[in-house]
């Protein structure tokens, strides 16, 4: 169970799932933080209200939601040939582990900032704050501990997601575990990958809290 | 000096449903006064308070802030109007994320001053809100009446000429409520700044009010110096507010032992300020062929007007000519019943 080969294969696994969730949590949070700050903005009685705008970005995140991640893998083969060269291989499985991320980030910030009291965001306004003060000298800073939180369950459903990336070649832990042990009947490869996953989350979440409760000053 | 010229604001419900929540206010409020605005919840006094820096906007009327009409400003302009007014809130409105020192320095920053100017000025107004040693404190160890001054200084930051106070006292128990109100008083007098409170509590207008107007459903019902809208109320919702802070009324004991009695006429007399001082009674009583029977009497101060009120029983043959002698010496005489 415990040979070089497995243990090797389980190292460079592991190292290609946190290269892909690192960077697919990055990019994520780049496009779906400021998409879900114009959602909390251009909500009704908010400091930029939009009906318009409101609606369609709720529907475009809705949509995004809802397609299956193995679908979306699939579906969005030639944009990601288009951006990174190769549908194939652990860079490519960035692409679609982003843009499934991006709408629940985005859901993730809008829940974080819809927290932020309005009376604060009044006093803000009172003091003649403009739109990007309060956003950024209220609206994230009062919402950080939440929205740390929010990324880390981000990071953790992306550990999940990037098994499936195996199906294009993405490598990665979850690959190891179906080519190895699934398809081949390793089950010491099965059991010691999930091993690893489990550790693996708990790490991210532990970490994930820690800076959280840092942050929180209540 | 803050004018409201024929100011309206109505809001839309569902539906076709309007909700009318201020009705044509007109009001003056001087530089340098405290100007309480006293009404129930839902009588519009929030409103109005927010439409001086227009966290409301008006539909008909104007706005002036010393001279400045609010409501026609670009949104620039507004933002720079705003920075000269603070204000403060029931429920302190701080940020949590930030020290008591960085809530302070927060409109500071805001407006871009320098950071040693920001230094010097926080401490100054830690000093002047009595909180120095809580300067690297966070808000959620503070008590209420330490968040509220923390909300005093930090209105306060940019050299504010006005204060708005939105139910500032309201989260707070009595003798919090009156260290702010007397904080409140030292920063009019001190600094000259104008105060305008909403409040529900009679009591904070009768402690540090110059002025008070009284709005129900919208509109402004009575207005003026304190003591005299306190003392002579003439609508049915100052007298409801006024019951229990300023005693007028005869207790109820003392009106049923009056009517065991036989005799005579009952009055109320009410006196204000150096009248209160003088012994007006004892005069009337050399003077006149009558008799008195004092029932009843009360003092009280409002700011630093004091006033009294006597229920006399008054008897004799020349109890008409009494009478007329204690009103001509400008008290207020009230006859209750002729028991």
């Amino acid at each position: 169970m415990f040979n070089p080969t497995v243990l090797m294969m389980l190292k460079d696994a592991l190292i290609e799932t946190i290269y892909m969730v690192a960077t697919s949590t990055f990019f994520a949070v780049l496009f779906g933080l400021p998409l879900g700050i114009l959602l909390v903005i251009t909500a009704p009685d908010h400091i930029k209200e939009n009906k318009w705008l409101n609606s369609i970005l709720g529907w475009i995140v809705n949509f995004g939601r809802s397609v299956p991640f193995i679908i979306l893998l699939v579906a969005i083969v030639p944009f990601t040939r288009w951006l990174v060269n190769t549908s194939i291989g652990t860079t490519a499985a960035i692409v679609p582990l982003s843009i499934a991320a991006i709408p629940f980030v985005a859901r993730v910030t809008e829940q974080s900032l819809r927290e932020v009291d309005k009376g604060v965001i009044e006093a803000a306004l009172a003091m003649g704050a403009t739109t990007s003060q309060i956003i950024f000298k209220v609206l994230l800073p009062e919402s950080l501990p939440s929205l740390v939180l929010g990324i880390t369950i981000t990071a953790v459903n992306l550990i999940g997601y990037s098994a499936m990336a195996g199906a294009i070649g993405g490598g990665g832990l979850g690959d190891l575990a179906i080519r190895y042990g699934y398809q081949r009947f390793r089950g010491d490869v099965m059991l010691l990958t999930v091993i690893v996953l489990v550790i693996l989350v708990q790490v991210v979440q532990t970490i994930g809290n820690l800076i959280a409760k840092s942050l929180e000053h209540k | 000096m803050i004018q409201f010229v024929n100011l309206t604001k109505v809001y839309k419900g569902p539906g076709q449903n309007e909700v009318v929540a201020l009705k044509d206010i007109n009001l003056t409020i001087n530089d340098s006064e405290i100007f309480g605005i006293i009404g129930l919840s839902g009588a519009g006094k929030s409103t109005l308070v927010r439409t001086i820096n227009l966290l409301e906007r008006p539909d008909v009327g104007s706005v002036k802030v010393n001279g400045v009409e609010m409501t026609s400003l670009s949104r620039p302009r507004l933002r720079e109007e705003r920075q000269k007014i603070g204000m403060i809130f029931q429920h302190f409105n701080l940020l949590a994320s930030k020290t008591v020192a960085d809530n302070i320095a927060f409109p500071l920053k805001l407006s871009g001053a320098p950071k040693a100017e920001i230094t010097k000025r926080v401490n100054e107004l830690l000093d002047l809100v009595g909180l120095s040693d809580k300067a690297k404190a966070y808000p959620f160890q503070l008590s209420g009446g330490q968040k509220q001054r923390v909300g005093i200084a930090r209105a306060l930051a940019n050299n504010q000429e006005i204060l708005l106070c939105d139910e500032a006292t309201s989260a707070l128990d009595p003798q919090t409520t009156m260290s702010i109100l007397k904080l409140l008083k030292k920063i009019n007098k001190e600094r000259g700044i104008t105060i305008v409170i909403i409040t529900h509590e009679m009591n904070v207008i009768k402690e540090i009010c110059d002025r008070v107007a009284v709005i129900e459903e919208g509109e402004i019902i009575e207005v003026g110096p304190v003591s005299e809208v306190l003392l002579n109320p003439t609508t049915e919702t100052a007298k409801t507010f006024l019951r229990g802070v300023v005693k007028t009324e005869v207790p109820y004991e003392v009106a049923a032992r009056l009517k065991s009695q036989n005799g005579g006429e009952l009055l109320q007399v009410t006196f204000l300020g150096s009248l209160a001082g003088e012994p007006l009674i004892n005069e009337m009583v050399e003077k006149f062929d009558v008799v008195i029977n004092i029932l009843y009497g009360n003092i009280d101060q409002i700011r630093d007007v004091t006033f009294g009120m006597l229920v006399l029983k008054l008897t004799g043959p020349e109890q008409d000519k009494a009478k007329a002698f204690l009103e001509e010496k400008g008290l207020k005489v009230k006859v209750i019943e002729n028991v």
